[in-house]
């Protein structure tokens, strides 16, 4: 083997060891491999999926489960399999932008209300509680409610919403590290106040935010499929695994199939990111084993 | 010529005065040792020479810092900025703790040099690996990229010492350096920093309140008590024959300087607590000379001996005695 093999192999088995999978816990193995599942069934979609999830078929409506529909169709025809799968690319994208832009926010403004101090912390923990004292799907239904149901209002809601959670949680863990040592030893070089604050500080307190993230992920999903449900996010026909229950539910004496399959779905990615904010909370020695 | 000058520097909390009329002397080349108790103020004395003070009610509240001719207590925070890290080096006493643990250790020494000096990233990324070799890491080419808890307690001591000299500061603020180590890690440390003073030129403001270290490294030395300078010399002076009562009994205090079979002996009583600072000399309530004068009024630095100062009334009695 050449050198550069050997090095590019060394790199790789680095690479691993960075993201914890080199002697990765079970809970986190396990977890990655439901999200990595379920990242592929989205990417791919349309080679995997057997039917258009779109296109009505009356003429096969309200089939049970069978050999040429696995999981059944509904009142309009449609392959519920193939609307699951393409309904992966729905939910995994809500989980993972609803997630996003949530964790941006609140390390940012809980990073500066923590470091700051003063009238600045008090402002921003002020207009947090504000937040929270309304309930979290109250409050984001009338926020859509005043944009336009749909996606996008989804986002932003959530990112009005979401944040405080992430801002808590970073601001106190910034507070114990202000005054820690190494901050001092970073002051006594001369750096600055950002620098000190994104470079050393941030990064010493991101893990809690990430494990919480990953459990944040089941919840924003939960919450994007019961606005769906609501008609307030993801309009139909689009194949949303809270719109397919939504419509389902007025069939579900007599074809329990339409509702019972995108339920199963939503419970095995929330059962896939539970699993990895677990292993990545005992990865970063957060929790014991 | 001094490189750093120290005058009549007084720091307070609020209205209370923890340090006063604190003077130290640094030549390049120099290694100064501040030797006290526990809560005498040798630490905060140091903060205040980077002006870092640990709390935001505690201030300078007289004297001056001149380091090259430019007095620090003056200048704002954005040039002060420029002078911490770059001509004046800190390292503390835990180097566990004083390093980041989520960073490389070579990234920690790169980025003061990018980050004052505008170096590129391969530049800061030699310079690192030939910091580490200066203080002594084996195979420092591997080791630029590990993180700290990958080394043991005398390496980090000897990686935070790279990262105080990254930007080829001439001064070394040394707080407490070793005392988190194992004997023979200490030695070696304390050699490190001998090695670096001379090739460097570098002048070391050396805090401790371990005599052994002092008597091992330091040229001079300035003993403080209760926030003020109690006697100050030349390092072979002073542990020979201390003109202060106080620097006496910590030299007694000393393992082996007793009979091995005998009880080491101690300092009776506390040392006062910032605040309530006793009237008179600030030791008289646990000097075993103690007089009358001694609780009326505070003895001021006076020459004792060559270019020896020491505050206390007897000195010339001392002197005499031994």
């Amino acid at each position: 083997m050449s050198v550069e093999a050997l090095s590019r192999g060394n790199w790789l088995a680095r690479g691993f060891g960075a993201l914890g999978l080199g002697r990765a816990n079970l809970n986190l193995r396990l977890g990655a491999a439901i999200i990595v599942g379920w990242a592929l069934i989205a990417v791919f979609a349309p080679w995997i999926a057997p039917y258009d999830p779109i296109t009505h078929n009356l003429a096969d409506k309200l089939q049970g489960p069978s050999l040429l529909h696995p999981l059944g169709t509904d009142n309009f025809g449609r392959d519920i399999l193939s609307r699951v799968i393409y309904g992966a690319r729905i939910d995994l994208q809500m989980g993972v932008l609803g997630v996003l832009f949530p964790f941006l926010i609140g390390t940012t403004l809980g990073a500066i209300a923590g470091y700051a101090g003063g009238w600045v912390d008090i402002l921003l923990m002020r207009i947090l509680d504000v937040v929270l004292a309304f309930p979290f799907l109250v409050l984001m239904l009338a926020i859509i409610a005043i944009l336009q149901p749909g996606l996008t209002s989804f986002y932003i809601a959530l990112a009005l919403v979401g944040w405080v959670s992430y801002a808590r949680l970073v601001r106190a863990q910034v507070l114990v590290l202000k005054t820690s040592d190494f901050v001092t030893a970073a002051r006594s070089l001369g750096f600055g106040r950002f620098r000190i604050l994104f470079r050393h500080i941030l990064p010493n307190c991101i893990a809690g935010s990430i494990v919480f993230s990953m459990s944040d992920v089941v919840l924003v999903v939960l919450a994007g499929s019961s606005i769906s449900y609501l008609g307030l996010g993801v309009q139909p026909p689009t194949a949303e695994w809270g719109v397919m229950i939504a419509e389902g539910q007025n069939f579900i004496t007599t074809a329990w199939w339409i509702t019972t399959f995108p339920g199963l779905a939503i419970v095995l990615m929330a059962f896939g990111f539970s699993l990895l904010a677990d292993g990545l909370a005992e990865r970063f020695g957060l929790r014991q084993p | 010529m001094s490189l750093l000058i120290v005058r009549n520097l007084s720091i307070a909390a609020g209205e209370r005065l923890l340090v006063e009329e604190v003077d130290l002397d640094l030549a390049e080349g120099e290694v100064l040792g501040l030797v006290g108790e526990s809560g005498s103020g040798k630490s905060i004395t140091c903060r205040a020479l980077m002006r870092l003070l640990p709390h935001d009610q505690l201030h300078i509240a007289g004297g001056s810092v001149t380091l090259k001719g430019r007095d620090l207590a003056r200048l704002d925070e954005a040039e002060m900025r420029k002078v911490r890290g770059v001509e004046i080096g800190m390292i503390f006493q835990n180097p566990s703790s004083h390093l980041d643990p989520v960073m490389r250790i070579g990234d920690q020494i790169a980025e003061s040099v990018r980050y004052h000096e505008g170096a590129s990233t391969k530049e800061a990324r030699g310079r690192a690996v030939e910091l580490l070799r200066q203080v002594g890491i084996p195979d420092p080419v591997r080791r630029v990229s590990a993180y700290p808890h990958e080394f043991s307690g005398g390496m980090r001591q000897r990686a935070m010492i790279a990262v105080a000299l990254a930007c080829r500061p001439k001064l070394l603020i040394a707080d407490e350096p070793t005392t988190a180590l194992d004997v023979t890690v200490q030695a070696q440390v304390l050699r490190l920093l001998l090695d670096l003073r001379d090739r460097l030129g570098l002048a070391i403001l050396l805090v401790t309140h371990n005599l052994g270290v002092v008597a091992q490294t330091c040229d001079s030395l300035t003993v403080m008590y209760a926030g003020r300078i109690m006697e100050r010399g030349p390092k072979r002076d002073l542990l020979r024959a201390p003109a202060h009562p106080y620097t006496e009994a910590l030299l007694k205090c000393q393992p082996g300087s007793a009979k091995p079979a005998a009880q080491l002996p101690a300092i009776p009583g506390q040392p006062p607590l910032a605040g309530a600072f006793p009237p008179g000399c600030r030791f008289h309530p646990r000097c075993p000379r103690v007089a009358d004068i001694c609780r009326r009024e505070r003895p001021a630095l006076s020459p004792a001996q060559g270019p020896r100062v020491a505050a206390c009334h007897f000195t010339s009695a001392l002197r005499a005695a031994s």
